[in-house]
């Protein structure tokens, strides 16, 4: 952050209005770019109530952000704007139960396909796993990019779904926790076989090594991951 | 655990979607190698989050060529006028709402990757204060974004304390159970000064165990 931002940052917690007003006004294009985002999605809305909703949601950012805290404003204004568009009665009044029910139909059928077939799926594909129209599908996986970026409004009671969500969640934090715990080279050369699908071979001519060396160097990260892994798991 | 079991998993690690800290930090080229290298495996693979990176990219050019014209400081104006209560900034005002919710959801996501990086740096065939000294720090931790750091000290009369801190005021009051093999506490974050909370989950020396797998954290 520049050191006239962090002025202003400093001021405007002292309760300096006009540091406030600054502050809000210059991030202002992040309200009419989410507002405008979800009128053309929620078309039934007014785009001008849906700016001031966020407008309302970016002042609490404003008063609640730590300019120390080292984040970035925008990613925390971000979740505040959307968070007051999505209150607004006349939006969340008409997203009915059956959309978030077809959101949720269409994340399963991506996740399902991206699995099976080990690439992105279709629009075509996944239309034809849920049994909708590629329209359809295109909307919901937008209203899903705005409002939900990873996860799905909870069910009344909470299903199956976001606990198997949760636990691939925590399994993906400590498996980059493993890895980072392994030497520079021992990472580049697991992450390059198993998310790249790179070949030893190849692997072995981008760190100019010989293609045995770097088979032996992946068993033995395997070996050290499984390590810290049966670690985790209290074997 | 077996070795195949370990490869399935990396394969798999491939298939979690990216949270938007991620993918705000690839589109800003700062995640890590190790974080770059999951994310563009993903992507290759998530309809999902190619279109929420190519949203975060518009919103970027929105910013960038952003205009605020007269009507929009007027609109400011007015909305910040009938918001009376949102204009006195001290930040110590409560989280209330529907923010609360947001900001407890956020911590409980946190306290997961605390946990995660707890586990993997402690293995129970070593015991982590070995050759030690006292008040030393033996374990660190922050967030992505800077609001939660977590760090342990074996401190000088030998208990081990793990230290919770964020710069973020909505956090004040959060109650945590933190439980370390046998022993649990729950405590609490309060206002260490103006721009912290703060709270401190200690392990008296004589309920330390060797080791230090086996720990849980949640939001009471």
């Amino acid at each position: 952050m520049q050191e006239g931002e962090l002025e202003l940052w400093k001021r405007s917690r002292e309760g300096d209005r006009e540091a406030r007003e600054e502050l809000i006004l210059s991030h202002l294009p992040l309200v009419k770019f989410w507002a405008g985002h979800i009128a053309r999605i929620a078309k039934w809305a007014n785009r001008d109530d849906l700016v001031q909703d966020g407008i309302r949601g970016l002042m609490e950012a404003v008063d609640r952000f730590d300019p120390y805290a080292g984040s970035a404003f925008k990613a925390y204004a971000r979740q505040f704007i959307r968070g007051a568009i999505f209150r607004n009665p006349e939006l969340s009044r008409d997203l009915g139960r059956h959309q978030l029910d077809r959101h949720r139909n269409v994340k399963d059928a991506h996740d399902h396909l991206m699995r099976t077939l080990e690439r992105a799926p279709t629009l075509d594909e996944i239309a034809g796993e849920c049994g909708l129209t590629t329209k359809q599908v295109l909307n919901a996986l937008d209203a899903m990019a705005i409002a939900f970026a990873n996860e799905l409004p909870e069910p009344e009671a909470p299903g199956a779904s976001q606990a198997q969500s949760d636990a691939r969640q925590y399994e993906t934090v400590l498996i980059n926790e493993a890895l980072s715990r392994l030497t520079t080279k021992e990472a580049l050369i697991v992450t390059g076989y198993y998310w790249a699908g790179e070949s030893d071979a190849e692997l072995a001519k981008d760190i100019g090594s010989t293609q045995a060396a770097v088979s032996r160097l992946r068993q033995r990260a395997i070996i050290k991951l499984r390590t810290l892994l049966d670690a985790v798991e209290g074997k | 655990m077996k070795l195949e079991d370990i490869s399935e998993k990396l394969r798999d690690a491939r298939f979690g979607h990216l949270t938007e800290d991620e993918l705000d930090s690839y589109r800003e080229r700062s995640l890590d190698d190790i974080g770059r290298a999951r994310a563009d495996a993903h992507l290759k693979l998530c309809f999902i989050c190619e279109r929420r990176l190519l949203l975060l990219k518009q919103e970027s050019a929105a910013l960038d060529k952003g205009e605020i014209t007269a009507a929009d400081a007027a609109l400011v104006k007015r909305v910040m006028q009938e918001v009376p209560n949102r204009g006195e900034p001290d930040g110590s005002r409560p989280v209330e709402g529907a923010g609360r919710l947001l900001l407890s959801k956020r911590l409980a996501e946190y306290l997961r990757q605390v946990v995660a990086s707890w586990e993997a740096s402690f293995s129970p065939m070593k015991p982590v204060y070995r050759g030690v000294q006292t008040g030393k720090e033996v374990w660190r931790w922050q967030s992505e974004d800077g609001v939660l750091k977590a760090w342990a000290v074996l401190e000088k009369n030998a208990d081990l304390a793990i230290h919770f801190s964020s710069g973020e005021p909505g956090l004040e009051g959060a109650r945590i159970k933190v439980r370390l093999g046998p022993f649990s506490q729950e405590i609490t974050l309060q206002r260490l000064s103006e721009l912290e909370v703060h709270a401190r989950f200690a392990v008296p020396k004589e309920k330390r165990r060797k080791n230090l797998a086996g720990i849980s954290i949640d939001l009471v």
